[in-house]
């Protein structure tokens, strides 16, 4: 069934619900399959749009049911965090020995070696845990939570579970383009790597929920889905830097090498945070927030 | 077998001898016979050479028109299931309107079950319609019968009836 704006809310999150759900468990059996680090990442990006989706819909379904799935579904993310990293690592750290200086060289590529053999063993405990997650009663969990909403049980929040999807969408979006605007002038300081990563993960929960409802937008979706994509690849790589760095820090590598490689790292840094400014400049959030509201 | 070979005497040029030929020859539709071309068809004993060409065409007429036939059947019953699912909307608005008191504790639970079977049934025949016309057909008309005027029943009227659809469903989903 494809819900549609007009769709009650209690109905359309089911069906949405189930939608999201039959992608993870669909993800986490090819990665099971395959141990390729791009399905590794799908399924990562699976989970978080399934928690996003749960979140989104837990006014209709009883709060701890919501919250002890989203808990288990949290595990999977966990678990399949430390091996994305870990490969992200390696393929930045190879590129940018490729970048510098050959005296870099045999430095950076013990930092890379290091990695992979970490990979190794984190591939032998994803899969067990992964493994123990499919095997498990995960699946039962979540048709059971998504098949009982509480559709005569006023919620806390007021929320109107009989009111129609579009009407919902208005406030869902609205939430979240509020915190992102909070985070904003904050983020725009570049020494605010914290805001900047909270910056990041607000308008990756923003694009996950534009991907559920995306049916809802029309002819702007690609548009705009394509406006916060650039936010979040600008933001990813501007925390990864942030990362490398301190893994740089502690990796013992000799002064002149260390300040080196931080240079260059720094170098990258500065250009990425011209480019997001420049971005706040011509794709401001209250912009993005008018065009989402009149494509609705 | 004897159904088959009257739609097959459909066909200028075929009879009942020819049809039970065909039929033998693994030709049970006109779709087949279209898809086995003046070739296959000469095969058939006692087959007027002259006619073959025209045996042929018009299989593949009727074979095109069957096939538009129940493309538009299959289109009509999915719009009556997206009807039925606006109904269980309904019903379920309804209730909560009509008996927010009665149903807010595990009556409304037992109910709320209910409404979300009856809709997931649908869910399911709907996307299964384009092989199960005749059985979705009838499973959705029975469902129909049961869900009329619910919105204005009683509760345990509403209760009674949409167990009695989701019956009717299931029977069509083969379960």
């Amino acid at each position: 069934m494809q819900a549609d704006g007009s769709t009650q809310l209690w109905v359309a999150a089911r069906v949405l619900l189930y939608k999201r759900g039959d992608d993870f468990f669909m993800r986490m059996d090819k990665a099971l399959k395959t141990s390729d680090p791009e399905d590794i990442h799908d399924l990562r990006v699976a989970s978080r749009r399934l928690r996003e989706g749960l979140v989104l819909f837990a006014p209709c379904y009883p709060a701890g049911n919501i919250a002890r799935l989203v808990k288990q579904i949290k595990l999977v993310t966990r678990l399949l965090g430390e091996i994305r990293n870990t490969d992200e690592a390696i393929i930045f750290f190879s590129e940018l020995a490729a970048d510098l200086d050959v005296a870099c060289h045999g430095d950076l590529e013990g930092v890379t070696a290091s990695f992979r053999k970490s990979r190794a063993k984190e591939l032998k405990r994803l899969k067990s845990g992964l493994r123990n997650i499919a095997s498990g009663t995960l699946r039962d969990l979540y048709r059971r939570v998504v098949n009982a909403p509480n559709l005569f049980v006023n919620p806390l929040n007021g929320i109107d579970l009989f009111m129609p999807l579009s009407l919902f969408a208005k406030d869902a979006f609205d939430e979240r383009l509020a915190a992102i605007l909070k985070l904003v002038p904050v983020a725009v300081q570049e020494g605010e790597a914290d805001a900047q990563h909270l910056l990041r993960i607000s308008v990756k929960h923003l694009r996950y929920r534009l991907e559920i409802l995306s049916f809802l937008i029309g002819v702007h979706y690609e548009e705009l889905h394509e406006t916060l994509k650039d936010y979040q690849d600008l933001l990813g790589r501007m925390h990864d830097l942030h990362v490398f760095a301190g893994i740089i820090r502690n990796a013992c590598l000799p002064f002149e090498i260390e300040k080196v490689v931080l240079d260059a790292i720094a170098v990258k840094g500065g250009k990425l945070f011209a480019d997001f400014s420049e971005m706040l400049v011509s794709t401001p959030f209250e912009k993005f927030g008018d065009k989402l509201r009149n494509a609705l | 077998m004897k159904a088959g070979m009257k739609g097959l005497q459909k066909l200028k040029g075929i009879g009942e001898v020819l049809s039970r030929r065909l039929i033998e020859a693994g030709y049970d539709t006109f779709a087949d016979v279209a898809a086995a071309g003046e070739e296959g068809i000469r095969k058939i004993p006692g087959i007027n050479p002259r006619q073959i060409k025209s045996i042929v065409a018009q299989a593949g007429e009727l074979a095109e028109e069957a096939e538009k036939g129940r493309a538009e059947k299959v289109e009509e019953l999915k719009k009556k299931a997206q009807f039925l699912k606006g109904n269980v909307q309904e019903i379920a608005h309804s209730v909560r309107n009509r008996f927010q008191e009665a149903v807010s504790g595990k009556a409304g639970k037992k109910l709320g079950k209910e409404l979300v079977k009856v809709m997931a049934s649908l869910e399911k025949l709907e996307g299964k319609l384009e092989r199960r016309v005749k059985k979705g057909g009838k499973g959705l008309v029975k469902a129909e019968k049961w869900l009329e005027g619910l919105g204005d029943s009683g509760l345990k009227e509403i209760g009674t009836g949409l167990k009695k659809a989701r019956k009717s469903l299931k029977k069509a989903l083969g379960k």
